[in-house]
């Protein structure tokens, strides 16, 4: 078997750190993009404010949707309301290329349906609404969200742009760094066995 | 297989012998594999994130995932030396290869591992939808990927392969079950000094997967990749048809872990069978109000507990029954007779794949030539509904009685004729509960993957 002991540990020294650098970096890339947006609308007797997270949302990767509901006239938050979110997304608005190919899609609107539960938890402020959505293909959705309550029932509409993702640089920086390491450490013990079993491995 | 007359040995065929001592064998398979799974890695990762428009998806989980217990029934683990996942294993063995022994904890506890990594991916495709993201198989791959060459880079021979591979529970049981087997003609062994199908030589590497064939009683392993054909000075190394399941019972040694497996699958086939049905979401939401959650998460997870559990209680329980009779351990007669339910997990696997290539294999060309910028409209059918459904049925018909055969034939060599019947009795019943759950959830129809 061949062994090319010292500029081969180099060359592996060299392009760990290399891998190392750029998951670091794609690292930091990826969480800077990660803060909420808000959007606030008024409809009915509510006060509505949507936030997403993240704030680039990429289609069928899952999406926390985040309302908060008060109430329009004095400003206190509503608990205990039935809540929908219904998103729609025609297929003229999506900017996936092939999106008319299968039978099964052909003339259908995407839509999904989800229902906002309520989070009472500690961290969060009362009224506040929450659901996990899956949008499965990029593009622009219209997002109907009905409250029914007793201040009455309404419905108030959110758009959400769906981006299209691509590879995941940072997990895949991680793993090849990963590999490397583990490169790196067989050939040192490679390098251990050669010279104790005096070049014969 | 100790049978008395001569077995049909495929290897006295010329072209046959001079092919799979060739280079090309496995070869040529291996570069058409590996160029597939090249194509596969990038659309994973960087291709069209819609399903129904990823080669990957197609590819994976429409042909060859569906298609991989056909290939282990037909022709043993023959797919594991084709795949490129072991490739990559023997390259950065060659690159990087530490060369050390197998821990013993991997040795001893590998088939445990396997069994709960293949319960943890099956787990957590339903609940991050692993199969309808191209991202998420892609994620699947990469680790697996890393996991190969990083078990290559430090331990022998095929490590990953043989105690680590998720697919590898599955793989020997199937294979276990079916029709080609690889032996060694022990007088002729027994006469050897060198040891070359183990050790290697000139003409090809030893055993990748660390069998000596002279030892091997079980196809569990051995994935035909003909580095023994070659290595053998003594053409010693036999390929026969067989009866399938025979092994099982002809068998001297049950491991518990391969058992274990085997009866948690018909659950597992199960939960896929029922996920896949149009009714599956109502069936869900009938959970949460039983039970009184609000979490989809934890309603499949207790469904899938609950479906995995099932089938071990009532294996215990006949058990129970059985050993009343034989005066064996639980432990014991479980090991033995967990094999028997192999034939129906592999009808009802056979049957529900069945349905994703002949209802959704159109998709596979249809995204191959998105590869090429052409967007293919039409039905994703190659058959009919309800000819896949008579399929379906009888697959789960031949699988239960595969599997009533199997635990009989188990009975009968392990306790004599005698006993047979009695002993495999309460095992006859739970096979049929099994069979009759499995055919009721093939009457409904299933949703598609694409």
């Amino acid at each position: 078997m061949n062994y090319r002991g010292k500029p081969l540990k180099r060359v592996l020294f060299y392009l760990a750190l290399l891998i190392f650098m750029l998951s670091f970096a794609a690292n930091v890339l990826a969480s800077g993009g990660h803060e909420d947006i808000k959007q606030e609308e008024k409809v009915g007797n509510y006060q509505v404010t949507m936030e997403t997270q993240p704030e680039i949302i990429l289609a069928n990767e899952k999406a926390t949707i985040k309302i908060l509901v008060k109430n329009e006239a004095d400003g206190q938050p509503v608990i205990g309301a039935k809540i929908t979110n219904k998103a729609t997304m025609e297929k003229s608005n999506s900017t996936s290329s092939g999106m008319s190919g299968m039978e099964k899609e052909a003339d259908m609107d995407e839509y999904v349906e989800t229902v906002m539960n309520e989070r009472s938890d500690m961290d969060m402020e009362p009224g506040t609404y929450m659901a996990e959505v899956n949008f499965k293909y990029p593009g622009n959705w219209e997002q109907a969200i009905s409250i029914t309550s007793s201040l009455g029932e309404s419905t108030i509409n959110f758009p959400v742009s769906v981006s299209e993702s691509g590879p995941n640089y940072a997990f895949l920086g991680i793993v090849a760094g990963l590999v490397v390491v583990a490169a790196i450490v067989a050939g040192i013990i490679k390098k251990k066995k050669y010279a104790e079993n005096g070049g014969v491995l | 297989m100790s049978s008395k007359k001569t077995p049909i040995n495929f290897l006295k065929y010329s072209l046959v012998k001079s092919f799979m001592k060739s280079r090309l064998y496995p070869g040529i398979f291996q570069w058409m594999a590996l160029i597939v799974f090249a194509v596969v890695m990038v659309e994973a990762l960087a291709g069209p994130l819609a399903p129904s428009e990823n080669f990957a998806t197609a590819a994976t989980w429409i042909i060859w995932f569906p298609l991989l217990p056909v290939l282990f029934f037909l022709f043993g683990r023959f797919w594991c030396s084709v795949c490129p996942f072991s490739w990559i294993s023997d390259i950065s063995q060659k690159l990087f290869g530490a060369n050390l022994k197998v821990p013993n904890f991997i040795r001893k506890y590998g088939l445990w591992t396997v069994d709960i990594v293949f319960i943890f991916i099956t787990w957590s495709d339903h609940i991050w939808g692993i199969v309808e993201s191209p991202r998420g198989t892609g994620v699947v791959l990469v680790l697996m990927f890393a996991g190969v060459m990083i078990t290559g880079m430090f331990f022998e021979r095929r490590t990953w392969c043989r105690y680590i591979c998720f697919l590898g529970g599955v793989s020997s049981n199937y294979s276990r079950s079916g029709m080609l087997e690889l032996r060694a003609n022990k007088d002729i062994c027994q006469t050897c000094k060198t040891k070359d199908c183990y050790r290697g030589n000139d003409k090809a590497p030893g055993c990748p997967m660390f069998e000596l064939p002279m030892a091997m009683e079980t196809s569990a392993s051995c994935n035909l990749c003909a580095n023994c054909i070659k290595t053998c000075p003594h053409d010693s190394i036999r390929i026969s048809p067989r009866i399938p399941t025979s092994e099982f019972w002809s068998q001297t040694r049950a491991h518990f872990e391969e058992s274990f497996l085997a009866i948690v699958l018909v659950g597992i086939v199960f939960v896929q069978n029922i996920t896949m049905l149009d009714v599956y979401s109502s069936f869900l939401e009938w959970i949460e109000q039983l039970l009184g959650i609000s979490n989809v998460n934890i309603a499949f997870t207790i469904l899938f507990i609950i479906a995995m559990a099932a089938p071990v209680i009532l294996i215990f329980t006949a058990t129970a029954f059985s050993k009343r009779i034989t005066g064996e351990t639980l432990a014991n007669a479980f090991a033995k007779f967990g094999y028997a339910v192999i034939p129906l997990d592999l009808a009802g696997m056979l049957a529900h794949n069945l349905f994703h290539i002949l209802a959704e294999g159109k998709a596979i060309y249809f995204t191959l030539m998105g590869l090429f910028g052409m967007h293919m409209e039409g039905t994703m059918a190659l058959v009919s509904d309800p000819t896949i459904q008579i399929m379906q049925y009888f697959l789960v018909i031949a699988g239960t009685f595969g599997s009533l055969y199997t635990a009989y034939r188990i009975a009968k060599s392990n306790y004599g004729a005698g006993k047979a019947w009695s002993v495999s009795m309460p095992y006859f019943i739970i096979v049929i509960i099994f069979g009759l759950v499995n055919f009721l959830a093939f009457t409904v129809r299933m949703g598609m993957r694409m």
